[in-house]
């Protein structure tokens, strides 16, 4: 692992993308800022032979976090990017195993893919919108009478943005 | 000839569960242009859902994601939260994993080659096959109480153990479907009719597999090894010895034959384990609040590799919890499989990759 870590050190040195590696639970993992720099350094880890595992999303504060999960010769590399705007440039070109994963974040986030060969839904009918899990409210938390403030206040929130 | 389109769906030809397929058949109108799926119609939300209960309780949702892959799924989400709490479960612990696990390989890997059997019309073969599997359903109903989901595991260790009278009862049952298997096995290597009908059917290069990153024994039927079990060991795999099965021509009748050869090796692995089962505790007290932070885990599934990811801020509830299975990787290798096959074939390349529906969706 301390190899592998020392060479993408060394990759990420070369294209100037300021991050570091570091090693916890079993994993090394790693942060970069720049969407821009994803793409460089994605093709310099297909030419390590990586395989794209998994690709986690997940809403925060301002944008949302998307973690891609490598192996890398049986070594797992966890590499974060925060996007600020829900846009990112896809990396199945590189990557066919990503093909799924970027689908389903695009699906269920409403994040716009750029340069994915079939950025088709994966799970919900191509009529209704992305992101529609988060638009609309279950019926668990309909029905559920300890959350009925909260999700009044969700309700009027709504209303309020749609009618500016 | 007119363009036709066939549609087969909802459900999948060969497992009866939900998904439409979409095949473009060649101008011949007997052999596959190009297919496409549409998912969805047992997706639950559970991503969703877990993020709503504590860490416990998540663990029996892990167990129902699906039915013949019940174990690995908590067997992987319980070393996501004891890398995250910084605990090393038991040994006798680790082994009693591993044992539940090998137990669950073969039975999955019996039923989908008798799957195979059924597609092929050769119903005594599929006879035989079920009958080697009943000896694993009776293992996992006398040890563990239940023919599907085994329950084996908790945070912190399992709960369930072994004594000399139950690691005697398995060995007796192992060695019925050991002799079974050989003579299956041997139907397999020997029946000609039988190669000549899934020798050279849905092939997947070895190029294709790689790019692709298919896993499991599709994968190692391709000779690309991404055995979590031997690249990446876990639990007590790295004490054992084990051969992986792998095959170079990529087509139906290699991918069966990578998973009864792998039956062998998962019994081998049994063996192995019970005669090293170490004394001691079976689990850990562990307390239902996992520290800040993230981390991943990986095993090997009946059907490859299966991956979880999770975050905790310190609560009772994780942050962020997401899950891969093996199936969501093998998929997109249909497309490569079917392309250029005959129509009839369809139902034996889509049993070949036994998907999961269940766990493509959660």
């Amino acid at each position: 692992m301390k190899h592998l870590q020392s060479n993408l050190t060394h990759l990420a040195n070369t294209l100037g993308i300021p991050t570091s590696f570091e090693i916890s639970n079993d994993a090394l993992w790693a942060s970069i800022e720049d969407t821009n720099a994803l793409e460089e350094f994605a093709k310099g880890l297909q030419r390590m032979h990586a395989r794209v595992c998994m690709i986690t999303c997940a809403r925060v504060d301002k944008g949302h976090d998307i973690l891609y999960h490598f192996d890398i010769k049986g070594v797992l590399f966890n590499l974060k990017l925060h996007l600020k705007t829900p846009h990112l440039p896809s990396i199945t070109p590189l990557f066919e195993s990503a093909n799924w994963a970027e689908r389903e974040l695009s699906e269920l986030y409403g994040i716009a893919l750029e340069s994915h060969p079939n950025p088709s839904k994966l799970f919900i009918d191509e009529s209704i919108k992305e992101a529609i899990y988060e638009a609309y409210v279950p019926l668990s938390s309909a029905m559920n009478g300890e959350v009925s403030r909260h999700l009044w206040e969700k309700v009027k929130m709504a209303q309020g943005e749609n009618n500016g | 000839m007119a363009e036709s389109k066939c549609i087969l769906g909802p459900f999948d030809v060969a497992l009866e569960e939900p998904v439409y397929f979409n095949i473009t058949p060649n101008a011949d109108g007997k052999t596959i242009q190009s297919v496409e799926m549409i998912n969805g119609f047992v997706h639950r939300g559970m991503e969703s859902i877990v993020l709503k209960r504590n860490f416990l309780q998540n663990l029996i949702i892990t167990e129902k994601v699906c039915g013949l892959c019940s174990n690995n799924h908590p067997f992987t989400y319980c070393m996501a939260v004891e890398k995250l709490s910084h605990i090393t479960i038991p040994r006798r612990a680790a082994y009693l994993r591993v044992i539940a696990d090998e137990t669950k390989r073969v039975a999955s890997h019996l039923f989908n080659v008798a799957m195979l059997a059924h597609l092929l019309k050769r119903h005594s073969l599929m006879g035989s096959l079920l009958e080697a599997r009943e000896h694993f359903q009776d293992i996992k109903e006398q040890i563990w109480g239940n023919r599907m989901d085994l329950s084996a595991n908790v945070i912190g260790g399992v709960k369930y153990d072994l004594n000399s009278e139950k690691i005697a009862f398995m060995k007796e049952k192992m060695a019925l479907t050991r002799t079974a298997l050989e003579a299956i096995v041997h139907i397999f290597e020997t029946d000609e009719s039988l190669k000549k009908r899934i020798q050279g059917v849905g092939v997947l290069p070895h190029e294709k597999a790689l790019s692709l990153g298919v896993v499991g024994p599709v994968a190692r039927a391709s000779g690309v090894n991404n055995d979590v079990r031997f690249c990446a060991p876990y639990a007590v795999y790295d004490a054992l010895s084990f051969k992986v099965i792998t095959r170079s021509e990529g087509d139906v009748y290699a991918r069966a034959m990578v998973r009864l050869y792998e039956i062998f090796e998962s019994m081998s692995l049994l063996e192995q384990a019970f005669n090293s089962l170490p004394k001691g505790e079976i689990a850990l007290h562990v307390k239902s609040v996992v520290p800040k932070g993230e981390a991943t885990s990986r095993s090997e599934a009946p059907r490859g590799e299966l991956m979880y990811y999770l975050k905790s801020n310190g609560t009772q509830k994780p942050e962020r919890m997401k899950w891969r299975v093996p199936s969501y990787m093998n998929w997109e290798a249909l497309k490569v499989m079917l392309k250029g096959n005959a129509i009839e074939d369809v139902a034996l390349i889509f049993n070949s990759i036994d998907p999961c529906i269940s766990c493509s969706e959660r």
